[in-house]
């Protein structure tokens, strides 16, 4: 046992756990380096947080103090979990206890697989990296990002030490915003995603497992509704409501793109249908739950676990595109598609701006790509040794 | 066993009647009365508790689709199947669930036949599990002995499908239909993907088990060595019809039906050099567009004027069941 196996990730590494102890390692020495830079900041809201349960007077707390605590606790506690873990590993390990014998989960594997593809782990870790800067941002930036600064003095400045990327024509700190900004496209992206892959699969599944007449008709319904522009569909939604609340576009969004998930489904059920193990379980007397839950879909997971991860890229460029004509989410809350928006004037005297939030766009979508491409392979049986 | 399979005072343990299966020859667009394939056409068949019937035939000729309908897995468009003297399509989804306990399959390919994401123990174990027999505990007890009685260790449980070569998948494949100790196997094609050396051992292994278990057998199979091997009565079947049934020996020593014939020379053993009369030439058929009369006709090396006429009745000789004019026309 070495000094260095108390870091994090390394004994892991060590013992042949390489996907373990890359991650574990990497993510601790993100938050250490959170931790140190902003201990202040932690360090006070923590003693806020604490003198609030002392009985006495409590002043009411704003979404911004909540944000704040709620990111000093995430960051300090998951510190302190991953250091508890690494000790206690370490003193079973000194203590040689017999190593049960491991059975390599598939999922084991899977990560092994999917981390030796570069690329797809580089989408992994940028896609790490945007949803933790999300989670912690109150702690990356001390601005907030709606109320507006001094207006003569603040505004429009260019990037600098206090400001990296300047401030916009509201004296607002623009990394601040692009960063509370991620928030929106983010959970846009998952959640729209989230609905649309529930959706589609229950659809699907329906119209595969039962199969001939049923469907028949539950396909070309579907071809109908394929059959409509989607973003004229969500433009007029969004003018009928009167309402650009982000739940709605989330809401819409899901709503009009499960189709395609659908038809995914439904053709693996198809193909999985014809297979001999589904055959040998039906002929064991299998009921539709059994071969639904337990033959279909796991069998059918790879392909829809490859289209949800593609789709979220496209479902962020959807929300930005919306942002950016004015029928998303709307300013002050910052997205990335509403920067660009508000600050297209701007594009040629302070370019940063718009194409900062772009760029942030560019990365998620290609992250996202990235591990999509590199699923598609790692979850491949064949990849598999 | 070898006796004609007419109305006795007990009625054979499997039974078809008349048995039609159509297929829509697209199966995207509703067929109106066009484009079908009479897959199985009008095949009835007796199997005796205890026995071994094998169902011959070209690839394509309707023994899957057969198979499928035997087991309950594909409903025909006409006709019956008796097990046990009672129909298997007139009971409840439920029933017919608690009777696929007794019926199992051992299929023909390895690597399809196993679902790749289960272990090993989960997909021995599945009949159990679906049937609720005994408590986890048993039924692993159960999982283990079974596997071991097939001939793999216990140890085999918590791998993957993709960790077994071909002839331990079969192994595991039999080890499946097993454990839920079923009364009648069907056996599609069980050792054609195996190489010859593998294909013995799982022979010598389903003597066993029917010896062990006292199991009656359906061995569907094209390679006529092992159906020579293993079985009391043979069926022939052509493109959806049966030819020629009666027991193995009948049919091997003096084979009537002339495709029968041409089968039993395609068998590469016996001197060289030397083919028996009337190998058959050329291709099935296409099922679409059956040729009219005897199905046989085509390839025939004897086809008479009647035989592209008229379609041949399936006619009982003591016991030897011959579809063809030849056999009809003169006592053989």
């Amino acid at each position: 046992m070495r000094i260095l196996d108390l870091w994090p990730g390394i004994a892991d590494y060590r013992r042949g756990r390489r996907a373990r102890g890359v991650v574990l390692g990497a993510l601790f020495l993100v938050l250490i380096a959170v931790a140190v830079w902003r201990h202040a900041v932690i360090g006070e809201t923590l003693r806020t947080a604490l003198a609030r349960l002392v009985p006495g007077e409590r002043p009411p707390l704003g979404v911004r103090d909540i944000d704040r605590i709620v990111s000093s606790l995430l960051v300090s506690g998951s510190i302190a979990a991953i250091l508890a873990s690494t000790a206690i590993s370490a003193v079973r390990a000194g203590r040689r206890a017999p190593a049960r014998r491991e059975r390599e989960s598939r999922w084991v594997l899977f990560g092994r697989q999917l981390l030796r593809n570069r690329l797809a782990a580089t989408g992994l870790a940028l896609l790490a990296a945007l949803y933790l800067a999300a989670i912690i941002c109150p702690l990356l930036t001390p601005y907030d990002p709606v109320s507006q600064g001094d207006m003569l003095a603040e505004r429009l400045l260019p990037p600098s030490i206090a400001h990296p990327l300047g401030t916009d024509s509201f004296s607002r700190d623009v990394l601040s915003r692009i960063l509370y900004g991620s928030r929106i496209s983010l959970l846009v992206g998952l959640l729209a995603v989230g609905i649309a892959v529930s959706i589609g699969v229950i659809y699907g599944a329906v119209a595969g497992y039962c199969g001939g007449r049923v469907d028949g008709v539950m396909m070309r319904a579907l071809d109908m509704l394929m059959a409509f522009p989607s973003i004229v569909i969500i433009i007029t939604v969004m003018h009928l409501w009167r309402s650009y609340s982000i739940w709605l576009i989330i809401a819409v969004i899901g709503l009009l793109s499960w189709m395609g998930v659908a038809r995914l489904v439904r053709g693996q059920f198809l193909v999985l249908k014809q297979k001999e193990f589904y055959q040998a379980a039906v002929a064991l007397g299998a009921g539709p739950l059994r071969l639904i839950f337990l033959h279909l879909l796991p069998n059918a997971s790879t392909p829809i676990i490859v289209s949800a991860t593609l789709r979220v890229g496209n479902t962020i460029l959807l929300e930005a595109g919306l942002s950016y004509l004015g029928l998303g989410v709307q300013s002050p809350t910052p997205s990335w598609g509403n920067i660009i928006y508000d600050n297209r004037n701007l594009i040629f005297s302070h370019w940063w701006i718009p194409f900062a939030a772009g760029l942030a766009i560019v990365l998620t979508v290609v992250a996202y790509n990235l591990l999509g491409d590199g699923l598609r392979d790692a979850l491949d049986p064949r990849m598999q040794e | 066993m070898s006796e004609p399979a007419t109305d006795s005072s007990r009625a054979p343990f499997v039974r078809a009647r008349s048995l039609e299966v159509r297929f829509a020859a697209r199966a995207a667009i509703r067929a109106r009365g066009r484009g079908e394939v009479l897959a199985v056409d009008g095949v009835s068949l007796a199997i005796e508790r205890g026995e071994t019937l094998g169902l011959v035939g070209e690839s394509g000729c309707g023994k899957t689709t057969l198979a499928r309908v035997l087991l309950g897995l594909l409903r025909p468009a006409s006709g019956k199947v008796e097990i046990d003297g009672r129909d298997i399509f007139a009971m409840s989804r439920r029933e017919l669930r608690r009777w696929r306990r007794d019926l199992q399959i051992v299929q023909q390919d390895p690597f399809g036949s196993l679902d790749p994401r289960w272990r090993i123990g989960a997909i021995v174990g599945e009949g159990l599990a679906i049937h609720r027999i005994g408590t986890s505990g048993e039924r692993r007890q159960r999982v283990v002995e079974t596997l071991q009685r097939c001939g793999l260790p216990a140890a085999a449980l918590d791998r993957f499908p993709h960790e077994f070569s071909g002839g331990q998948r079969q192994r595991i494949g039999i080890a499946r239909a097993l454990a839920l100790r079923p009364e009648f196997i069907i056996w599609d094609e069980p050792v054609s993907a195996l190489d010859v050396s593998v294909q013995s051992q799982i022979i010598q292994l389903l003597l066993e088990l029917k010896e062990e278990y006292g199991l009656t057998y359906l061995l569907i199979a094209h390679d006529l060595s092992i159906v020579e091997r293993v079985c009391d009565r043979v069926a022939v079947m052509y493109l959806g019809r049966i030819v020629e049934a009666a027991g193995a020996e009948r049919v091997f020593r003096r084979p009537v039906h002339p495709y029968t014939q041409a089968l039993l020379a395609s068998i590469p053993a016996g001197r060289p050099g030397r083919r028996r009369r009337g190998a058959a030439a050329g291709d099935v058929p296409s099922p679409l567009a059956p040729p009219p009369g005897c199905r046989y006709h085509p390839r025939c090396p004897l086809a008479m004027e009647v035989c592209r006429r008229e379609p041949p009745a399936l006619l009982d000789r003591s016991g030897h069941r011959v579809a063809c004019h030849l056999a009809a026309g003169s006592p053989h």
